[in-house]
């Protein structure tokens, strides 16, 4: 196809697009703005989540200390699940400031870059957070308990150890599957492991932020 | 004031709505779809439209806004669904469209737009509205060098493959 005529089909498309589409765009601005659909709303409302998440850790953390703990490993549980709910928070905040701050009216590269990295720091977070999870049941166990007045640790000192031995082990095998999946001729395993523990939103995202690197590059 | 300013937005969008649509039909085929990227569009300028500086020029801010919302909205979409939803079987199939008829070009070109990742299709369509080399490099963020060298690839791809 030669330029000229590419030009003169692309102007004919756009008419007859146009008037297929007959809207009113007008229509679309403050009168409806409340109801438009945006495309970062997902992960605002994955953010909400974590808010209401983190509240509930903060509100676990509220009744224990409601019920005035003596016990130094119930109130070092307590402190763990109190900073969990508000690690919680601050990154949701942290990621929803960056959605709201967000100006489209920066150039194209400059923008969708910043989308990008919001979007892996987001996924980042949800699997640093769901690490956490090998340990982290431990102090949110103690701190049940101590709501029904039972000390764990001095009960059962055993679980805690034993959790904390789990946990350990859990957190040595994950890391040592990852690293072990990053070596050459381990190509199975690497797509296993991309797919049960990074996610196939983590390598878009990634796949997303080199594309725009490889735009912005100047061509030799 | 406020009502000043909602009738000055009104009347710029209004003599600039073919941007809105030209940059609709470059990432959406999809009627529904398309739909929805021009209502998204319109309501993201409407929200921007607050820190325009009116020194800038309008369609550059426009063509800013709304090739990155579209941009994000494809992205979004390719993450919802995994793949494109075609139109039309029939525009995919080129070698089924014949020569130098409009209904062909169109199909062709439709399919070479559709081919090309997100950045690139801006580039293109910045290309095909003739916009120069500064004013291009100016809305996507990058060298004029760069959108030199970019557009020469992009002729040599046209006259490749549509």
């Amino acid at each position: 196809m030669e330029l000229e005529e590419l030009k003169t089909a692309w102007e004919t498309m756009n008419q007859q697009l146009k008037r297929d589409s007959a809207i009113n765009l007008a229509m679309y601005t403050h009168q409806k703005l409340e109801s438009t659909r945006s495309n970062l709303r997902p992960l605002f409302w994955g953010q909400m989540l974590q808010v209401l998440f983190g509240v509930s850790f903060l509100l676990l953390a509220a009744a224990l200390w409601s019920s005035r703990p003596g016990a130094v490993s119930v109130i070092v549980a307590g402190v763990l699940v109190n900073a969990y709910g508000v690690g919680c928070l601050i990154s949701a905040g942290m990621v929803m400031g960056a959605i709201n701050h967000v100006d489209y009216a920066g150039s194209v590269l400059e923008i969708q870059e910043r989308l990008a990295r919001v979007r892996r720091a987001y996924i980042v977070a949800g699997i640093v957070a769901g690490q956490t999870w090998w340990f982290f049941w431990i102090p949110v166990l103690m701190v049940l308990f101590a709501l029904l007045h039972v000390n764990l640790y001095a009960h059962a000192p055993s679980v805690v150890w034993l959790g904390i031995a789990v946990g350990v082990a859990g957190l040595i095998a994950t890391w040592w599957i990852y690293a072990r999946s990053r070596k050459p001729g381990h190509e199975r395993l690497r797509r296993f492991v991309d797919q049960a523990m990074i996610g196939r939103s983590l390598q878009r995202a990634q796949a997303q932020l080199d594309e725009i690197r490889q735009f912005a590059q100047e061509a030799a | 004031m406020q009502e000043q300013r909602q009738s000055e937005f009104e009347a710029l969008l209004q003599s600039h709505e073919g941007i809105v649509f030209k940059v609709a039909n470059t990432y959406c085929w999809n009627p529904d779809e398309r739909a929805d990227l021009v209502q998204e569009i319109a309501a993201q300028l409407w929200r921007a439209w607050p820190k325009y500086d009116p020194s800038r020029t309008f369609s550059t801010w426009m063509y800013r806004i709304a090739l990155n919302v579209a941009i994000s909205f494809v992205r979004k979409e390719v993450r919802h669904r995994q793949v494109a939803v075609p139109l039309d079987e029939t525009l995919h199939d080129t070698a089924a469209t014949t020569g130098s008829d409009p209904a062909g070009l169109r199909q062709r070109l439709q399919t070479f737009i559709e081919r090309q990742p997100p950045l690139d299709r801006a580039l293109l369509l910045l290309y095909l509205e003739d916009k120069s080399q500064r004013e291009i490099a100016d809305i996507l963020g990058i060298t004029p060098t760069n959108v030199s060298t970019k557009i020469n690839r992009l002729k040599q791809k046209i006259r490749a493959e549509a």
